[in-house]
């Protein structure tokens, strides 16, 4: 070993770094141009409900058969529904929007109007209404969605969200009544 | 200009920094990319929930994606655009598959449906009612998280 060490003082043992780099290079513009920043995204557990949804009057006891999409059903079924209609017509941008929302209790369905208002202040009035009608509920989790069948899903999604801010943790998606 | 001084001196720059630096970024790159992503199809352009909650690891077991583009065809990774009909079909085997995984033969596969923002409520529907019929009992559905003090 010593021999080998003598006979080159000045030799050093370089690493070939530059192909090291040429193919970092490669693969790094590889993932460059595979990288796709996503929104952050969420998910929602979600709940069919019974093809006849049941508002309580006098089955309090009676559990929601063929309920799917939670592990466990709710024991009591949902007392309150929100009805949510469609606008109609060929205007894409009008199209699909929400144009009313009515509350259905036992008592009969309540709409949620008021003119001039945006979406946005329509769902906050819808929140607020729910909020007060929850506190006479037995249920207080549960509710019940039904939307026409043109409703695009970006407003089925934001009447969940002010349903879920009113206390209602459990959202169910009934058939479209117009289906 | 003559560096004639020194028989050794080279003009070589010196590489391993940059190296460094490439391989730093390499490792961010590599780490950020997922390919099951392409699960989650860009043509979809999800709504945006205040109540969808992030994705933990606990939610990554026993998945079959949905997405639902603008004109209601079912995309899945892989495969064509499917109608209603073809989708049916499609389900009819995973649920299949999913039976033959557990003893018992039931299903624990949950569908996570990724809708586009401005498909109609009864494709969805019709949709989730498909999987339904099928054995399917476990839904989870995807949303664009929103900010809960933005407004929209």
């Amino acid at each position: 070993m010593g021999m080998f060490r003598a006979k080159g003082i000045n030799s050093k043992v370089q690493m070939p770094i530059t192909p090291m780099l040429d193919m970092s290079f490669q693969l790094l513009f590889f993932f460059l141009l595979n990288y796709h920043p996503a929104a952050l995204e969420g998910q929602m557990d979600l709940a069919l409900p019974t093809e006849k949804p049941k508002l309580i009057k006098d089955n309090l006891a009676k559990p929601l058969e063929d309920e799917v999409g939670e592990d466990e059903p709710p024991k009591v079924p949902p007392e309150v529904t929100v009805l949510v209609k469609a606008n109609v017509g060929d205007d894409p941008e009008i199209a699909g929007q929400i144009s009313q929302i009515s509350v259905q209790l036992q008592e009969g369905p309540t709409p949620i109007q008021q003119e001039g208002v945006s979406t946005d202040q329509l769902l906050n009035l819808l929140t607020e209404h729910l909020k007060k009608v929850r506190e006479t509920l037995g249920n207080q989790n549960d509710v019940v969605m039904k939307a026409e069948r043109r409703l695009k899903w970006q407003y089925v999604v934001r009447v969940r969200d002010a349903c879920q801010k009113a206390g209602f943790t459990n959202a169910h998606f009934a058939p479209p009544p117009d289906l | 200009m003559s560096h004639g001084g020194g028989s050794d001196d080279s003009a070589e720059p010196d590489l391993t920094a940059m190296l460094d630096v490439v391989m730093q970024l390499l490792m961010y790159f590599i780490m950020c990319v997922n390919f099951i992503d392409q699960e989650n199809t860009a043509d979809v352009l999800l709504p945006v929930a205040q109540s969808a909650k992030p994705l933990s690891h606990e939610d990554n077991n026993d998945l079959l994606f949905l997405n639902v583009d603008q004109d209601g065809k079912v995309l899945i990774l892989g495969e064509a655009p499917k109608d209603m009909d073809a989708t049916r079909l499609w389900l009819e085997n995973r649920a299949i598959d999913a039976k033959d995984k557990n003893a018992d033969r039931s299903i624990h596969t949950a569908i996570v449906v990724r809708a586009h923002r401005n498909v109609s409520y009864d494709t969805v529907y019709k949709l989730m009612q498909m999987c339904k019929e099928k054995g399917f009992k476990r839904f989870k559905l995807r949303a664009t998280i929103a900010n809960t003090g933005e407004g929209r």
